[in-house]
């Protein structure tokens, strides 16, 4: 279960923003024992915001979970990837001292918008809009979450960078 | 499908007020966990799961009574002694161990995380952190060919949340970073049975509902939203404490009260909740009968094993 997270939140946590390519995803087990992670490498075709990212256009993404043989370990709230898959990720250094050691999502699944192209071949981002787009605060009032809709991904590049800006 | 109709009623208002634009997710439907890329569905085995909850894990605030509780309402949710449509049985053992590894062991662990929230390990590169905001993870073992659970642990975020009571101590709602231990704990057990977030929290793409219809985009509808398998909360949530229809029906049906499954049955699901009879429960939830304190007494013995070995 995870507390929700609006753009300006996510964009202001993640130590870095990319839109990348899956060029592989290999699944192991962690230290001997029967839990396992897999590490995701991605190819960076935009970085919004870099810090930790170095001179690579290669990044590697960790997270707990994955495939080895018949054992699926499935950790609730983490997405998927598929190679091949283009996404807008938002990412938290692993370990601020060592770059070298790569990311994980910002914010589990929220730090995942799926990129795919709309009918006209424009670059559309984040999941199709079947909700209704409604929450619910603690007080029981509604109110419209406008961000859970797909955006042109230039709009989303737009929107990150005056977010970025308007921090400094 | 909601749990209050004058919610739903308000709901409803609201989403019409907006154009009527949306489209109305269908009442009683659910998600099962599905293996990755697949569709084989995930379920146990047996309907008898026990869960076994470190109580020295408890962070400072966190009172012995209060995970007791928490934990025993929450796996009553899903279980037999509250709904009579469903074989399963969320049996629940305490632990005196502060921590113990998430990994196949087939022990179902439920414990809070004090001093790193996410997946420790011997070597600094093997680390990896969970994210701040996520206030507890579940981890779901199964085999992906047949589907068998064999395998749950819940971890609880008590690096930054503060964890409490809040229907019962409603000041709690005034801090942003306080929330309901048996509202995400429900939540999680219904992970730990087998079913999957109602709305998708981000980037997930196997999630279908039980009618095989992709499921909303988070916060959902006003339906999604409101069921006890919802992925995105707010702090002070407590609608997820008790099941929406939608959650009953889902629990109903992969584990049915006239349903072949039983407690008996070969094929390790590493439950070990099979010692434990139907209503003999106390009225907190936790009665053992002498064989299931011998059990646990090993439990015990296993994770404090473990426990010693792990990295603090």
């Amino acid at each position: 279960m995870v507390l929700a997270m609006e753009l300006p939140e996510i964009t202001a946590q993640a130590d870095a923003i990319v839109v990348a390519e899956v060029a592989s995803a290999a699944s192991t087990f962690e230290d001997n024992r029967q839990a396992i992670r897999t590490e995701i490498q991605l190819r960076v075709q935009e970085s919004w915001k870099g810090q930790f990212l170095g001179k690579s256009r290669m990044v590697k993404l960790v997270q707990p979970g994955g495939v080895v043989g018949d054992l699926e370990m499935r950790v609730h709230g983490l997405p998927s990837f598929s190679v091949g898959e283009k996404a807008v990720l938002f990412l938290t250094a692993r370990d601020k001292a060592h770059a070298e050691f790569g990311f994980v999502l910002t914010g589990l699944g929220q730090g995942k918008r799926r990129v795919f192209a709309a009918a006209g071949g424009e670059l559309l981002a984040a999941p199709s809009d079947r909700s209704a787009a409604v929450l619910k605060t603690p007080t029981g009032s509604y109110k419209a979450a406008a961000q859970d809709v797909p955006v042109r991904l230039s709009d989303l590049r737009q929107q990150v960078r005056l977010l970025l800006k308007a921090r400094r | 499908m909601n749990k209050k109709g004058a919610s739903w009623a308000r709901g409803t208002a609201f989403v019409v007020a907006l154009g009527g634009t949306a489209s109305v997710y269908p009442a009683h439907a659910y998600v099962r966990t599905r293996a990755s890329e697949s569709a084989v569905l995930l379920a146990w085995r047996k309907p008898c799961i026990n869960l076994q909850f470190l109580l020295g894990s408890r962070p400072e605030g966190v009172s012995e009574e209060l995970f007791r509780t928490a934990v025993g309402e929450s796996a009553a949710q899903w279980s037999s002694s509250r709904l009579a449509c469903t074989k399963m049985f969320l049996s629940v053992s305490a632990s005196p161990s502060a921590k113990t590894f998430v990994d196949a062991d087939r022990v179902n662990t439920v414990q809070f995380r004090s001093d790193f929230w996410g997946r420790n390990a011997s070597k600094p590169a093997d680390v990896v952190p969970y994210p701040f905001n996520a206030l507890a993870i579940t981890s779901v073992f199964a085999d992906r060919k047949t589907g068998a659970i064999v395998d749950t642990d819940v971890e609880i975020n008590a690096t930054g949340p503060m964890w409490g009571d809040v229907v019962a101590n409603p000041e709690l709602r005034k801090s942003s970073n306080s929330h309901d231990l048996q509202n995400t704990l429900t939540h999680e057990f219904g992970h730990v049975i087998g079913l999957d977030h109602t709305c998708d929290g981000g980037g997930q793409s196997n999630l279908k509902d039980n009618a095989g219809r992709d499921v909303p985009r988070c916060p959902g509808n006003i339906d999604t939203q409101e069921t006890t398998m919802a992925a995105i909360v707010t702090p002070g949530d407590t609608v997820r404490r008790t099941l929406a229809p939608d959650d009953q029906k889902g629990i109903c049906e992969i584990y049915p009260a006239d349903g072949k499954l039983a407690c008996s049955d070969g094929g390790g699901d590493g439950g070990g909740g099979c010692l434990m009879a139907k209503g003999s429960r106390s009225r907190n939830g936790f009665a053992m009968t002498a064989l299931s304190t011998l059990a646990a007494a090993l439990l015990v013995w296993k994770s404090r094993r473990r426990g010693a070995s792990e990295r603090s």
